[in-house]
């Protein structure tokens, strides 16, 4: 479904910064129908993979493959088909929605941009549609700024499902919420996986979330991807001494 | 109390709003009739301001002045705000060279007194409305396209920009939808606050003789010709003078009222 | 001997009403404990932090707060700044904001002592001591760093220091882990226990991270919708959580099953009736539905629910 391979980013502070190696030379798979968790923390780089991935900034070297076309080498709006196809799902819910749209409208988006539906039967769609999101119909009337950050992460969500993507990246979407809140959110997801098929890249900092929701993972350190495997195997038998450590030290906090 | 001035500001823009649209049936006189027989005149049932110089009746001259001020500041304001915003929206949103191009035009047009760059490209065009509005526009873009720059950078990078673009949307769309609402408020806190600025810019260069001419109605010409008589009658000074700073302060409440508001939905609008 | 609430209510005025944000709340902390407030976003965990330390409009408060035994909430603005940091002292949410960018972090450390009445070489001494006991390996090197040269760790135990230097009675940390990576949640954690070496401060921890607070708490308070649900001892309260609520909350922790309650936290201006957690409870009933429970005692602690009574 989804191949990276050797991708880099370094990124540059002004004309005469010191460079920064972001991601460097990361090459993990994700299969269809599969969660692939991505762990590392802050200021590793796993965020600026996931827009590699799905072409919000643009990579220095590597290549991305989707259903065997390498997406870095198509430009303009050749891209647009697998913009559809590949979505992302962002960690701050409020700036996940623009603050002076209604729900409503913001739901409407992904219609004026792809050839979805007829104009008519759009709002229909979209009604029936937030049903299966848990999503109250009286909220697409409200602007994002009075929606909490659990439902706005539900419209984004229903948002992006709209198109029917096969691959989402999932930029920690639960960071910011509440683990009552993470608990729907993650349910949420895996129904949505397990009806549509659909693939997703989870990165987060929560090993127990990941361990919990992903089969493949992969452990992210200064921009490397240090470590992979199947996520219980992963646990059973770290082989990074970064590994063990971040184990250990989640370990310890469930200790009494 | 803020509130209570904030209203009074908005009533006083709206008197010179209504002087300026119904100059016409509001001027009691013609403006530019000249009574010689009558230079200087205290204020009477006729002439409720008394006469200038000319004997022409100052409150027909403040009425109709208020339009040519007025409305100048306003529509010379409106072509700063386009193409300021214009040229920041594509600096901000291209980034790259180009974004590092324009940004050295607007610190080398930052630079420049805008005074005397009004005062030059006067020189240069002529005096006369369609000047002003150039020399205006000119001198103060640079402003305005920093503020739309930094604006568009603090929104570009949030998750709704990126997800519209990871929606497939193009540029012209996503600058439309999300960035333009979300950077506007601020912006027109900025452009209101320039009105005031520009009344008296025009104000000036009207009163340099490089701006409109006599005997046209306006502010800065009645200052200019009031410079000779004042000290025989200083109504003919104050009259204008007053409307002028009555008018730029009005402006200035509003704006900050303004951006008051705007700082409480947590827009960037302190950093005017 | 301890900090007491009876009766608390915190009212904010908005534009859909006024809103309770601390609804009744009486509840005690013991001063030889670390307690943990935990709850959720608009829980009213962090409006009850603000409201010990007086920090809020006195308008909006009533009920009342006592300190042993005198009553914080009948004490003016001027006795309650001689309260706050010498008595009571606050670990602020956010390290990166909480401390001054321009001044070394030894100086912030010093300026506390240099208060409380020690010279310009006591205060250095005593600070890089303190440094020192907080866990610093090299104090005299992290005195002389800027705020923005340290991790986000070393802030948080630098700001722990900066509350621990008044030797207060009480100190209050408010969400001392939020957003931080594991290695430094870890840190920080060491850190709060380290502090309770230090001095014999009650500490008042207030979290969403259910984990931290069951490590390093003895007692645990736990708040939904303005309201104290349960408290109990730690370890009794998450092996056998009495309020389905707490029951909810824990089970929807990662590492335990991750299970979702259902349904959502009840806008503070549209509260059920009754019970404010009966839409969500799987085992709400008539009675639940009319009639709010109180908080009644229940072995070791006690709980909100008509269920437990």
């Amino acid at each position: 479904m989804l191949e990276v391979e050797n991708l880099s980013k370094t990124f540059r502070s002004g004309l005469a910064g010191r460079p920064c190696r972001a991601v460097d030379g990361v090459s993990l798979t994700v299969g269809p129908g599969q969660t692939y968790g991505l762990m590392g923390e802050s200021g590793c780089g796993k965020s600026t993979l996931g827009r590699l991935i799905t072409r919000l900034l643009p990579a220095d070297g590597g290549k991305v493959r989707f259903d065997g076309v390498d997406l870095l080498t198509i430009r303009g709006r050749a891209l647009k088909p697998y913009r559809r196809r590949m979505q992302i799902l962002f960690q701050h819910p409020d700036t996940a929605l623009n603050p002076r749209m209604t729900v409503l409208d913001s739901l409407r988006e992904p219609f004026l941009i792809h050839p979805l539906a007829e104009r008519g039967e759009r709002d229909d769609i979209i009604r029936e549609h937030i049903k299966h999101y848990g999503i109250q119909p009286e909220l697409l009337e409200r602007r994002a700024s009075q929606v909490s950050g659990g439902q706005i992460q539900r419209v984004a969500l229903a948002r992006i499902m709209l198109l029917r993507p096969e691959f989402i990246v999932l930029d920690e979407p639960t960071s910011m919420l509440d683990v009552s809140v993470q608990a729907q959110i993650m349910e949420l997801l895996g129904a949505v996986q397990a009806e549509t098929g659909v693939s997703y890249l989870l990165i987060s900092h929560d090993l127990d979330l990941l361990r919990r929701a992903s089969g493949y993972m992969g452990i992210m350190h200064r921009g490397k991807l240090i470590e992979q495997g199947a996520a219980e195997a992963l646990f059973e038998d770290p082989r990074q001494p970064y590994t063990q450590k971040l184990i250990r030290s989640f370990d310890r906090m469930k200790e009494l | 109390m803020k509130k209570a001035l904030f209203y009074a500001a908005l009533a006083v823009l709206a008197v010179f709003i209504t002087a300026g649209i119904f100059a016409e049936v509001l001027a009691p006189c013609d403006p530019n009739a000249v009574d010689l027989a009558n230079p200087l005149a205290a204020p009477s049932s006729a002439h409720w301001l008394g006469t200038d110089h000319l004997g022409r009746d100052l409150l027909s001259r403040l009425i109709y002045g208020s339009r040519s001020s007025v409305f100048l500041a306003f529509f010379a304001t409106g072509c700063t705000l386009m193409a300021g915003s214009l040229i920041g929206l594509v600096s901000g949103w291209a980034g790259g060279w180009l974004d590092q191009l324009l940004q050295g035009v607007v610190n080398l047009f930052q630079g420049i007194p805008s005074t005397a760059f009004v005062a030059a490209v006067l020189g240069l065009l002529g005096p006369g409305i369609r000047s002003l509005l150039i020399a205006v526009a000119a001198s103060s873009w640079a402003g305005f396209s920093r503020v739309v720059r930094n604006q568009v950078l603090a929104v570009r990078e949030l998750h709704y920009i990126e997800g519209a673009r990871a929606l497939g949307a193009g540029s012209f769309s996503i600058l439309c939808r999300h960035v333009l609402p979300n950077i506007m408020l601020p912006l027109l806190v900025l452009a209101a606050a320039r009105v005031g600025s520009t009344v008296l810019t025009v104000a000036a260069m009207s009163f340099l003789g490089l701006g409109l001419r006599a005997p046209a109605a306006d502010w800065g010409i009645m200052i200019s010709d009031a410079k000779l008589y004042y000290i025989k009658d200083l109504k003919v000074l104050l009259a204008p003078a007053a409307c002028l700073t009555l008018f730029c302060l009005s402006i200035h409440l509003i704006a900050d009222e303004l951006r008051d508001r705007l700082d409480g939905e947590g827009d960037g609008a302190h950093m005017l | 001997m301890g900090l007491s609430l009876n009766d608390l209510c915190v009212r904010f005025a908005t534009p859909s009403g006024e809103v309770l944000a601390v609804n009744h709340a009486t509840v005690s902390f013991r001063q030889e404990e670390a307690t943990g407030i935990i709850g959720e976003t608009g829980s009213g965990k962090s409006v009850l932090g603000l409201s010990i330390l007086g920090l809020l409009p006195a308008a909006a408060v009533s009920g009342r707060i006592f300190l042993d035994k005198r009553e914080l909430t009948a004490l003016g603005e001027r006795e309650m700044c001689q309260i706050r940091g010498r008595e009571i002292a606050l670990v602020a949410q956010n390290p990166g904001t909480s401390l001054n960018p321009s001044l070394r972090a030894g100086r912030q450390i010093e300026e506390v002592f240099r208060l409380t009445g020690a010279g310009r070489r006591e205060a250095r001494a005593r600070t890089l001591a303190l440094l020192e006991r907080m866990g610093f390996s090299r104090p005299e090197e992290t005195a002389r760093r800027y705020p923005f040269e340290l991790s986000g760790g070393m802030r948080q135990r630098v700001l722990t220091a900066i509350a621990a230097a008044a030797q207060p009675r009480w100190i209050i940390a408010d969400e001392p882990t939020k957003g931080l990576d594991a290695v430094v949640r870890e840190q920080v954690y060491d850190t709060l226990r380290l502090s309770r070496r230090e001095g014999r401060w009650g500490l008042l921890v207030i979290t969403h991270d259910l984990l931290l607070a069951r490590k390093l708490c003895d007692r645990i308070v736990v708040m939904y919708c303005g309201r104290v649900v349960e408290t109990g001892p730690a370890p009794a309260l998450f092996a056998a959580p009495r309020h389905p609520y707490t029951q909810g909350l824990i089970a929807s922790l990662p590492h335990l099953g991750m299970k979702p309650m259902p349904g959502f936290s009840p806008a503070f201006t549209d509260q059920p009736s009754g019970c404010v957690f009966h839409p969500r409870c799987p085992y709400a009933e008539e009675r639940c539905r009319r009639e709010a429970p109180e908080l009644t005692a229940a072995g070791e602690g006690s709980v909100c629910c008509h269920r437990c009574a």
